[in-house]
């Protein structure tokens, strides 16, 4: 018994130890759903133009970090939401911190801020939206913030106010 | 050894999944709202808004407030209605303020105020030849209606349903006249509604 036990190296228990102690915490940290199921650099074309434009991306939808969760939801961290026009030029872009996708609905939320910029090609206007919390349908591109909305209208409309 | 290979794959293992939820909750920067500002430029504060990308449709709802150079408006509903035409067939735009309009606007006149259920502001760009040829119409007119009152704080005030100002001509008229206070103290530089009243003149001695 005691020629066993001489014959087996000090330090093995102790790393033993530590080996096990490293393994329950790893797996205690793989448990939380929210980091088992994340990727890095969500990039999604949501939506195509209507012939004869169906080669054109109509809404893109794209994240930092994605988390894919239960029933077809996605959380998305530092999101962007692109939409175009027919000819490509670039309509809308929303950006947010984090947003769910749902995949079943077709819908983008949250209950955080965003910030949203579109351009009027002909006349140059900018308007810049910003509220807290939102809800976008996919389907028929309508966007609706919920609180605390502020817009900022810039550039040189073509009907002003004072003709 | 074996204890010790054991050991060694269970600190590997540990150390992928460390390695994998440490790069997975890394953040990054939020992105900033950066614009471009210029003295034009309009600002609308409310509770809540639409926007309807298809239509180019946008709607301010609960306490809608627009702040501009030349205006401020007040109303509870706003609704912007931009239509992107094709090429050619001009330009058509709407603003329609609903419930408890207040508008202030500043012109050569002086400020001027005016309180309404409704206000309506069409501008129409419209081509009355054939194409190729071009012959451009411009219409620009707000309507106000649901007692709507039209004060200036030199000339008077104008209670009339509805009110119609056309932009274009800078005309203010009525199809349906109620009330009317001029202060004939202060009528001595052009009328709030200059096409109807003739400026005061000196006696003659």
């Amino acid at each position: 018994m005691h020629a066993a036990a001489r014959l087996v190296n000090p330090c093995v228990p102790l790393l033993g130890l530590i080996a096990v102690f490293c393994l329950v915490l790893s797996l205690a940290l793989a448990a939380d759903p929210q980091a088992g199921n994340s990727i890095k650099g969500f990039r999604a074309p949501l939506q195509y133009c209507d012939p004869p434009h169906e080669l054109q991306v109509k809404s893109y939808l794209e994240g930092s970090e994605s988390e894919f969760l239960s029933n077809g939801l996605i959380g998305l961290k530092n999101a962007k939401l692109r939409t175009y026009n027919d000819d490509g030029s670039e309509a809308m872009v929303a950006m947010t911190p984090e947003c769910i996708y749902d995949t079943h609905a077709q819908t983008v939320s949250s209950t955080g801020l965003l910030q949203v910029q579109t351009v009027d090609p002909e006349s140059g206007t900018r308007i810049w939206h910003e509220g807290v919390g939102f809800f976008w349908v996919q389907t028929n591109s309508d966007l609706k913030i919920s609180n605390q909305v502020s817009t900022i209208i810039t550039g040189t409309p073509t009907n002003l106010f004072n003709p | 050894m074996r204890i010790l290979f054991i050991a060694c794959a269970a600190m590997g293992i540990s150390f992928i999944l460390l390695a994998q939820t440490t790069f997975q909750s890394s953040p990054t920067q939020s992105p900033a709202l950066v614009g471009t500002a210029t003295n034009g430029q309009t600002i609308i504060h409310s509770h809540q808004s639409e926007i309807f990308m298809k239509s180019n449709v946008y709607v301010w709802s609960e306490a809608g407030r627009v702040d501009n150079p030349q205006m401020q408006l007040k109303c509870e509903l706003l609704t912007v209605e931009a239509p992107k035409l094709s090429l050619g067939k001009g330009k058509y735009n709407r603003a329609t303020a609903e419930t408890n309009v207040v508008i202030d606007w500043f012109d050569d006149k002086g400020t001027n105020h005016a309180t309404a259920d409704k206000a309506v502001y069409t501008y129409a760009l419209t081509n009355l030849a054939e194409p190729p040829q071009e012959i451009w119409r411009t219409n620009a007119f707000v309507v106000l209606t649901g007692n709507a009152v039209v004060s200036n704080a030199m000339q008077g005030v104008y209670r009339a349903d509805p009110i119609i100002w056309d932009r274009i001509r800078d005309v203010i008229y009525t199809t349906n006249f109620q009330e009317g206070v001029l202060y004939p103290n202060k009528t001595n530089n052009s009328g709030l509604f200059d096409t109807q009243m003739p400026n005061d003149k000196p006696a003659k001695k």
